[in-house]
């Protein structure tokens, strides 16, 4: 199935843009409710990563590429960028089990993505990070 | 996104509509912590119009409910979506924080 791709800046502000892609790339394949919720989700928590800690100075300098395809029921997103490096699959999954006190809302994002996709992997390459999620979408 | 208040007696209410992410969640944080800093101490967040939460939404409702647990306030939630009652279970949330069904249960417990 043909697969699509768009570049967004590096600041948060582009992260709609992403999610309006992924939106119009779903329902052109018939895909929708919690799937797409799932998926706009994940894809915002990895942009707003990238974003975040990625650039000394996030802007438009900096593009984002973010690709989406579909085979066999299981579609993928990759989000390639040039910050430093970072494989989110490394950090710390979040203590759940604290009180209110002392929970703490670092590594939430990438948990939920974690949970939410059927499958994720980095890779570093030519000094560009590129995250893939799977998921299963039938 | 937009915010909705309301006053029931002893609680304020605030219905937050629309998606609460990473472009949205400033703006909120901004308008809860100005009713704290007002003498606010119950709040109840209507959640039945929010349509979508990513952890930048969930952080706001965090630092509410730690401020107001410090100044022995009081803090509910009521009428969550399917999918952002699946984003807050996933969290660990819906343990940490008071989640009800209906707006009236919650005003009771807020009592």
């Amino acid at each position: 199935v043909t697969p699509g791709s768009v570049s967004i800046p590096g600041e948060l502000s582009g992260i709609q843009r992403a999610q309006e892609f992924l939106q119009a790339y779903c329902s052109s394949h018939g895909i929708g409710g919690d799937v797409l919720n799932d998926l706009a989700l994940c894809l915002e928590e990895i942009l707003t990563n990238v974003i975040k800690y990625g650039y000394d100075s996030p802007g438009p300098d900096h593009l984002i590429d973010v690709r989406i395809g579909l085979l066999d029921s299981e579609l993928t997103i990759d989000v390639e960028d040039d910050g430093r490096p970072f494989n989110p699959l490394e950090r710390p999954e979040p203590n759940l089990d604290l009180p209110i006190e002392e929970r703490l809302i670092g590594g939430l994002g990438i948990y939920l993505v974690k949970k939410m996709t059927d499958g994720l992997e980095y890779e570093r390459r030519e000094n560009r990070n590129i995250l893939r999620m799977r998921k299963r979408v039938a | 996104m937009e915010i909705k208040e309301e006053k029931l007696k002893d609680t304020h209410l605030i219905q937050v509509e629309g998606r609460l992410d990473a472009a949205t969640s400033g703006e909120f944080e901004k308008a809860v912590m100005a009713r704290i800093d007002e003498g606010e101490t119950r709040i109840l967040f209507d959640l039945s119009a929010l349509v979508y939460v990513s952890s930048a939404g969930l952080r706001v409702f965090l630092v509410t409910a730690k401020r107001l647990t410090r100044q022995s306030g009081k803090m509910a939630l009521c009428c969550l979506q399917d999918h952002v009652k699946e984003v807050f279970e996933i969290s660990g949330f819906t343990s940490i924080l008071s989640i009800f069904p209906n707006r009236d249960s919650a005003v009771d417990a807020l009592k």
